[in-house]
């Protein structure tokens, strides 16, 4: 078990007073910043996309990449928006970020910064989060103070200013079009694309958007190289994941794990198996959004290309562990209910196909199911996935399809049971 | 120029235009609700989406947003095209209330339009329906309904980009996002209506419209606004068969019709409600005459053959400079070209048409000009009045009023207001002969000795010249009201009864004379005016950009077939 732990990112997690800057010091924050500011930007860009550093917002966009995406020659600013708005259900991995280790965040937005030629950078956190938002507050207050923030960082003339931006509640927000729009002062409604992000974005200058946890191996790779990174993960994925477990173990938790563990291995090994040692019945395994595992689709590594074969997806890395007790028609409800809420309204299929699939998911679960609900469901989905504006169309779409095509029987069994009940 | 293939067609498209702009071009209509060329483009309603190929990959994209690329190919009628479209409309259908038969769009509804070309399917949906606000007063003029509204959002960014006065927004998310008006903010400006021509289904309608006619059973005219010098290209809406509801209403509504060169796709709200006295209750019907204070109605001839008598006497026994001719910059331009010859043929110097304080109207960037005249620049041009000095009427009218004129024509002006420093309207009682012509009845009519009814611009044929110098043609629409009679008919028959005859049959020969006469219009031809106009020689440049003819989409949602495309132009 243990060499899957590797602590990179979470190394400070269990540190007393990690958050402040003496103690995050004397754990080595900011010595990767000190090596960065020696090299040429287009080098730091280079060794991140050597390092296959891949997304972890959910999407798994290598991030080397997208910051080559940014125009060079402009006369417009550009920005970096640091996508705190962690929403995703099951998902729990940037707050501990922002609370335990903030400095590292810090750290990887000044590096990020200097590597792209950016002067501001707005970290976007999701509404809920007041005391990880009061901390990281704190803590650029602290590296201001301290000359790793403002004007001529570290004597090195690179000057950047970061702020902090509250969210106002919406799982949409965590969209990086929806985020740009809110952060601007508007309705969180994703843009349409193109224009991307990366031409067109913030106050319609170029503009990324990475993942909190994203930046926050930036340092580490700065300091220990591309190769040391890569060699943790897998080849198209390097370095390692937090993965945040919930659900029916009995060692919830978020682990920092080499990216390609088996799933299975997490489950029994790192989690600690199931509660109460039941069967295990189904695993959502990157966030809800991305399709369910039945028990025989466990022993999968969990990294972007290998979920991607087996059409799910790693997605956040949210595990949600769903033991025999629980009631896939149960599921589907809370699943439909969710993005039937958080869907934004802008656009046709997901407006609209969110709250049809909310409704007949609720009648199957209070016992008014009718035959041939199953197969309308499936060709909602079907006219709601890859045919909106933004992702949460297919999000909402995508896990529905594999609940109701894995676990069809207890549905089809709900509904006959209702079919009797009314005869 | 990149090359594209459209459903097997290949063709040259300018560059930088969308897709479903190429696909027009192409004569494929691709349907669509948020899409709208005046606005920018919001991608929501997910109708539009075709399958593009490039570079041997194929995916699903909406055509509204895609610029065309060389070597471009787009499939519009796929399976899976299909598919997508009949999804759409279902689900835009699900929470839709469905109530048609009452609703004041149907009939030029784009959601009726495209399920019956699109949809037709039974419905699946067995669920209760997400209610919002019904009968919800907007402002002044709009009326929403918010639960038949698709949330395409062409209103919202109407208010936003065009009106600039960002009254609508919308509220909520997900399916129960609502388009409603910001708290305390009532849809309020001089555009207003245009969110109503916008909205491609029932949930904006006008209060001035609905319920007045169903949307069938009008007929279509194209003519051009006389509200303002801007001469906005309008439709007008009419119907002469349903008369039972009011049988005095022809005229249902004017209607924007698109012009890059004038008006581009909107309209005011002063100029769309400016129809309402074609039909009202003060137009003149018949040839009057005055005897003994009280008056008279007479036929034509009997009244131009009076109304010749006593001007040749006048003439005769006092010479030209005692007659006076007001003609009126709210006639057409061959109504201003007949009086003017008229006024030569009988060397009558004491002519005018415009009064010096006439600019009272509100003026804004976008369309309303302080000009309330339609035809102030063809005034101008036929030099009606004595070159130089313009707005020579109130110079005419002191004349008149001290007694050195004994003969005043009149066309449709109301001179009370411009008699009140010298005595009101009794002013004008020591003349010998007042003659008014014009549509409605008004104070200088009601003192006049001979009255002459005139053809509303919508009940005959003629041209404005708008303030750019754009000339524009203008259509019969509904008979003329009564015995009414065009204004240059008027005047050709009075100049032949006073021996000169002009031998016009038609208005385009008086236009042609004009041209002839006219150096600035020489090289205009009365069938060659097309729907957006032409331009007067040494006439400013539109203030607007020049827009590909391509994109010239009828408003939307318009039921009405538009031959008259091909009919009139």
């Amino acid at each position: 078990m243990t060499e899957e732990v590797v602590k990179i990112t979470s190394r400070n997690f269990d540190v007393p007073q990690a958050h402040r800057l003496s103690v995050a010091l004397e754990r080595g924050a900011y010595q990767g910043l000190r090596k960065a500011l020696t090299m040429k930007p287009d080098d730091i860009v280079a060794e991140v996309r050597k390092s296959k550093l891949r997304g972890h917002g959910g999407a798994g966009f290598p991030a080397g990449v997208k910051w080559g995406f940014v125009p060079k020659d402009t006369d417009k600013p550009k920005y970096l928006c640091v996508n705190a708005d962690e929403s995703e259900p099951g998902t729990c991995k940037d707050r501990l970020i922002l609370q335990k280790d903030p400095h590292l965040l810090v750290e990887g937005i000044v590096i990020t910064c200097f590597a792209i030629g950016i002067h501001t950078a707005y970290v976007y956190i999701r509404g809920e989060y007041h005391y990880p938002t009061r901390i990281f507050n704190d803590a650029i207050h602290e590296a201001r103070e301290a000359g790793f923030l403002g004007k001529n960082i570290l004597g090195s003339g690179f000057d950047l200013e970061v702020y902090t931006h509250p969210g106002a509640g919406m799982y949409i927000c965590g969209e990086e079009t929806g985020l740009i729009e809110s952060l601007e002062g508007k309705k969180g409604w994703p843009r349409i694309k193109p224009p991307f992000p990366a031409v067109i974005g913030v106050f319609n200058c170029p503009t990324v958007v990475n993942n909190v946890e994203t930046l926050s191996y930036v340092p580490s790779i700065i300091k220990n190289g591309a190769d040391w990174f890569l060699k943790l993960g897998t080849p198209t994925s390097g370095g390692t994941a937090l993965f945040s477990v919930s659900g029916h173990v009995k060692k919830p938790g978020v682990y920092e794990l080499r990216t390609g563990t088996p799933l299975r291995t997490i489950i029994y090994d790192v989690a600690g198996g199931i509660r109460d040692d039941k069967k295990l019945k189904a695993v959502i395994p990157g966030g809800s959004s991305a399709p369910i595992l039945t028990p025989d689709e466990i022993d999968v590594a969990m990294d972007f290309d290998s979920m991607m074969e087996i059409k799910s997806m790693l997605g956040s890395a949210g595990i949600i562990v769903i033991d025999e007790d629980a009631s896939m028609v149960d599921v589907l409800f809370w699943l439909t209910r969710f993005y039937r809420h958080e869907s934004c309204g802008q656009c046709t299929p997901c407006r609209e196909g969110t709250e049809w699939l909310f409704k007949v998911a609720s009648r199957i679960q209070v016992g008014r199911g009718r035959p041939g609900d199953l197969d309308l469901m499936l060709n909602l989905c079907d006219r709601i996935e890859a045919r909106t504006i933004c992702p949460l169309g297919a999000a909402a779409a995508m896990p529905t399809r594999a609940m109701i095509k894995k676990f069809r029987a207890e549905f089809e069994e709900a509904i006959q049971k209702a079919a009797a009940t009314a005869a | 120029m990149p090359t594209i293939t459209i459903d097997g067609k290949t063709m040259e498209v300018p560059a930088g235009i969308k897709i479903i702009e190429a696909a027009r071009l192409a004569g494929i209509r691709i349907p669509h609700y948020c899409y709208h060329p005046g606005l920018s483009i919001a991608g929501s309603c997910r109708l539009c989406q075709v399958e593009i190929e490039e570079r041997g990959r194929r995916r699903l994209d909406i055509s509204c947003n895609i610029p065309v690329a060389d070597g471009m190919i787009i499939y519009t009628d796929t399976d899976l095209v299909r598919d997508v479209r009949k999804g759409v409309l279902e689900f835009l259908l699900v929470n839709h209330p469905i109530d048609c038969p009452i609703c004041d769009d149907a009939g030029e509804c784009d959601l009726q339009n495209y399920y019956m070309e699109h949809g037709l399917y039974d419905s699946r949906f067995f669920e209760p329906k997400v209610h919002k606000h019904k009968v919800y007063d907007l402002g002044p003029t709009v009326v929403l309904d918010a639960e038949r509204c698709v949330l395409c959002s062409r209103c919202v960014r109407f208010c936003a980009e065009i009106s600039k006065t960002h009254e609508l927004g919308i509220f909520g998310h997900g399916s129960y996002s609502e388009l409603i008006n910001y708290p305390g903010k009532a849809l309020d400006n001089p555009y207003s209506q245009c969110v109503v021509d916008l909205c491609p289904v029932g949930a904006l309608t006008s209060k001035d419209f609905r319920f007045k006619r169903r949307v069938w059973y009008l007929k279509t005219t194209p003519s051009v606004c006389p509200s303002c010098a801007r001469g906005c290209s309008i439709e007008v809406h009419y119907d002469l068969n349903h008369v039972w509801k009011d049988p005095r209403a022809r005229v249902h509504r004017l209607k924007p019709r698109y012009n890059p060169q004038v008006n581009d796709w909107w309209l005011c709200d002063r100029g769309r409600q400016n129809f309402r006295w074609v039909d009202a209750n003060d137009r003149l019907i018949s040839p009057r005459i005055k005897k003994n204070g009280a008056w008279g109605n007479v036929d034509w001839d009997t009244a131009i053959a009076e109304l010749s008598s006593r001007l040749s006497k006048i003439i005769h026994e006092k010479g030209p400079d005692a007659v006076g001719i007001i003609t009126s910059p709210k006639s057409s331009t061959e109504d201003v070209y007949v009086w003017r010859r008229l006024a030569d043929d009988l060397k009558v110097s004491n002519r005018a048409a415009v009064f010096p304080d006439e600019l009272k109207g509100e003026e804004d960037d976008l369309l309303r000009k302080a000009d309330l005249n339609p035809n102030r620049y063809a005034v101008d041009l036929i030099g009606i009045e004595q070159k130089g000095s313009p707005g020579t009427a109130q110079e005419v009218l002191n004349k008149a009023v001290h007694g050195k004129i004994q003969a005043l024509i009149v066309c449709h002006h109301d001179l009370s207001p411009y008699l009140q420093s010298s005595g009101g309207a009794d002013a004008l009682r020591n003349l010998e002969l007042l003659v008014f012509i014009g549509c409605s009845d008004n104070p200088t009519q009601n003192g006049a000795h001979i009255s002459l009814p005139t053809a509303a611009w919508v009940e005959r044929e003629g041209t404005y010249i708008n303030f750019r110098g754009w000339i524009q043609r203008f259509f019969l629409a509904v008979p003329p009201i009564g015995e009414s009679m065009p204004e240059w008919k008027i005047t050709e028959r009075l100049a032949a009864k006073m021996g000169h005859p002009y031998k016009y049959t038609d208005i385009s020969q008086v236009f042609q004379d004009a041209a002839k006469q006219i150096r600035e219009m020489e090289d205009l031809s009365w069938s060659d005016i097309g729907p957006h106009g032409s331009r007067v020689q040494g006439a400013g440049k539109s203030d607007k950009p020049e827009r590909q003819k391509s994109f010239d989409l009828a408003p939307t949602g318009c039921f009405v077939e538009r031959v008259w495309q091909r009919k009139y132009f």
